[in-house]
């Protein structure tokens, strides 16, 4: 049986190929504009949800956040960690960790001459998260001077609803460490806006120091708050912290902190194979419509050589070999296209007619893509194993044909 | 000795609720060397023997030995190495593959067999000489004419060194001229390479060629001379 794998199957299938240049350029199109949009469509679709989960991150901020165990719970100061040092502190500062910071969270009362509003104050040291500055797209005033600095800075919309503005003074209110209320005058020193009212009214800034001496919670936070490299694993870097503390701690991931937009991330990877595996099935069609139309028209020549001895295994193996070799060409031409796509389009495309509609879904107006190698490489593997399911049955239905009556088709 | 041994073939066909005998108990040996031609009127089952012999088509009972293999009691599988190993095909039309040269379908059996490149270049040039289509070599068989295809086909044939020969009208669609040109071509391999010949056809021009003429009639053999 050493006839069945055999370097004469090649030349025949490609030349087989092109026995109809036409049709067979037409299905290489095909199959190139359908791996094309797949990747275009995923890429456009990965640039979407990455926007969203930046925008959700440097909300938050951090890929991966450090509690005291029941503070997701009750977002009580009174559930606080201490400053972090020794083992902690040296995991903090491993090369995968780019940048973290400590900071208390707290539920917040702001008042003004008119108006009483509660909100949530996140209390930083800007030194130490140029993340969470940097995010802060300010319209008046400036930002935190350090963590000592006892100003406020507070949403567009805040400023608003308080009726207030800069410079002006608002008292704050809080609970403490030992749960008594502590509150304090604070001058609103910027005012900063975001995509969205809910965001600008969600949070207000303060200086880390000047929080914690006001709760009586020197050296202690409520939050360590990281970014890591993107080539490291967020488990883990989970565990590694994990190795560094004991279990009155808790560690959280983003996907774990935002559960809408895990959901929406996975939603969003479903999406994407379900999408391809349908863009496939039309390519499918064409493809076992291409092969059994080639088979039929070379009915005889099949049955020559089925009667010359060339196994039926070996039959089905050409034909296969036709079918790879038509989605091996597509799909280079396919993926070369979709590169140069996303190339073409990497300034981003520019959706600010529905702009509104896309802030509220916390996105930005302008779209970019962003090709993932997992989206090219799924794309590729689908369109080649499905291809390769498919070719089988026009296969198999010409192995199985008698070489007699199919030399006399035409004869 | 690779002798051709046929014992009570059987092969019928249902026609709505009749059932017609392809081969009616058929039973024939044909001797290593030996030229044949199996004649007879439109459904005698010429070619119906000639597919059982060549292991194309199963018949309903009786055996068949290609030398000393049963080619009956074989596998579809074992039955495409047989003809691979052991028979050569010349069919009356779509003999070559259209896709390749001349030289390619001439060494196609070869390379199915395994033969190394070197030997399937000297064998092919060998036996273009022998069938006169030297310098014809890189051509599709869409650029030769009828009775070159055929002599293509007869290449291909013998150069796999078979043990026997079995052409289907080989003559079919050819003229008188390049029939004749063709049958002393078969003669000439028959006694240079000693190899069997069992060759179906309508036209008498083949008989002379043949020193066995088996005449069939609905399925049976009906006389089986020699001269």
């Amino acid at each position: 049986m050493g006839h069945f794998f055999n370097p004469v199957l090649f030349v025949l299938a490609w030349r087989n190929l092109w026995r109809n240049g036409r049709r067979t350029l037409i299905l290489l199109l095909a199959v190139s504009f359908g791996v094309w949009s797949m990747i275009v469509v995923s890429a456009f679709l990965r640039g979407m949800v990455d926007g969203m989960n930046q925008t959700s991150l440097n909300n938050l901020p951090g890929e991966i956040q450090l509690h005291q165990r029941d503070f997701l719970n009750d977002q009580n100061v009174m559930n606080h960690i201490p400053e972090p040092t020794d083992a902690l502190l040296q995991q903090l500062n491993q090369s995968w960790i780019t940048q973290w910071a400590s900071r208390v969270r707290s539920p917040v009362m702001l008042a003004s001459e008119r108006v009483t509003l509660g909100s949530q104050l996140i209390a930083i040291a800007p030194q130490q998260e140029p993340f969470t500055v940097s995010e802060l797209e300010l319209v008046a005033g400036r930002m935190l001077k350090d963590g000592e600095d006892n100003g406020i800075v507070i949403g567009q919309k805040m400023a608003t609803r308080l009726k207030t503005e800069l410079n002006k003074r608002v008292v704050i209110t809080l609970q403490d460490v030992d749960n008594e209320i502590a509150e304090s005058g604070a001058r609103v020193v910027g005012i900063y806006h975001k995509p969205t009212e809910q965001e600008e009214l969600a949070t207000i800034y303060a200086g880390k120091g000047f929080i914690q001496k006001l709760l009586n919670m020197q050296g202690k936070v409520t939050e360590i708050a990281l970014f890591t490299d993107a080539n490291q694993p967020l488990e883990l870097v989970v565990s590694s912290l994990e190795g560094a503390i004991d279990d009155s701690y808790d560690v959280a991931t983003w996907r774990e902190l935002n559960g809408y937009l895990a959901a929406i991330s996975d939603l969003m990877n479903s999406y994407i194979i379900i999408f391809i595996v349908i863009v496939f099935c039309v390519l499918g069609f064409g493809l076992a419509n291409t092969l059994l139309m080639s088979i039929f028209e070379r009915q005889q020549e099949i049955g020559l050589i089925l009667a010359l001895g060339l196994q039926s295994k070996a039959v089905i193996l050409m034909i296969v070999i036709e079918a790879v070799l038509l989605l091996i060409t597509g799909l280079i031409f396919g993926d070369v296209l979709a590169l140069l796509t996303a190339n073409a389009l990497s300034a981003g495309v520019d959706l600010s007619s529905i702009a509104d509609g896309l802030a509220m879904a916390g996105m930005d107006t302008t779209l970019y893509p962003v090709i993932y190698s997992q989206d090219v490489i799924a794309a590729n593997i689908i369109v080649m194993v499905l291809g390769i399911i498919t070719s089988l049955w026009p296969a198999i239905k010409a192995a199985r044909s008698n070489p007699i009556e199919s030399i006399n088709t035409a004869a | 000795m690779s002798n051709i041994v046929c014992k009570g073939l059987v092969k019928t066909f249902q026609q709505g609720d009749q059932t017609i005998y392809g081969l009616n108990h058929v039973s024939l040996t044909i001797k290593q060397g030996e030229m044949t031609v199996l004649s007879g009127p439109s459904g005698s089952g010429k070619t119906t023997l000639l597919n059982a012999i060549g292991g194309l088509d199963e018949p309903d009972s009786g055996t068949v030995y290609v030398g000393d293999v049963e080619i009956t009691g074989l596998t579809k599988s074992q039955r495409a190495d047989v003809r691979l190993q052991r028979i050569g095909f010349v069919f009356q039309a779509y003999n070559l593959i259209p896709v390749l040269t001349v030289r390619e379908n001439i060494e196609f059996v070869m390379q199915l067999q395994g033969v190394a490149a070197t030997e399937r270049q000297k064998r092919c040039q060998e036996i273009l000489a022998e069938v006169g289509l030297t310098g014809l070599e890189s051509r599709r068989p869409a650029q030769l004419s009828g009775g070159q295809q055929q002599r293509v086909a007869v290449a291909r044939a013998i150069v796999s060194k078979p043990v026997l020969i079995l052409a289907d009208e080989p003559t079919a669609n050819l003229d008188s001229k390049t029939s004749a040109q063709l049958l002393e071509l078969f003669t000439q391999l028959n006694r240079q390479h000693g190899i069997t010949f069992l060759i179906a056809t309508h036209d008498a021009q083949v008989f002379d060629y043949c020193r066995r003429h088996i005449y069939m009639v609905d399925g049976k053999i009906v006389t089986d001379t020699r001269s």
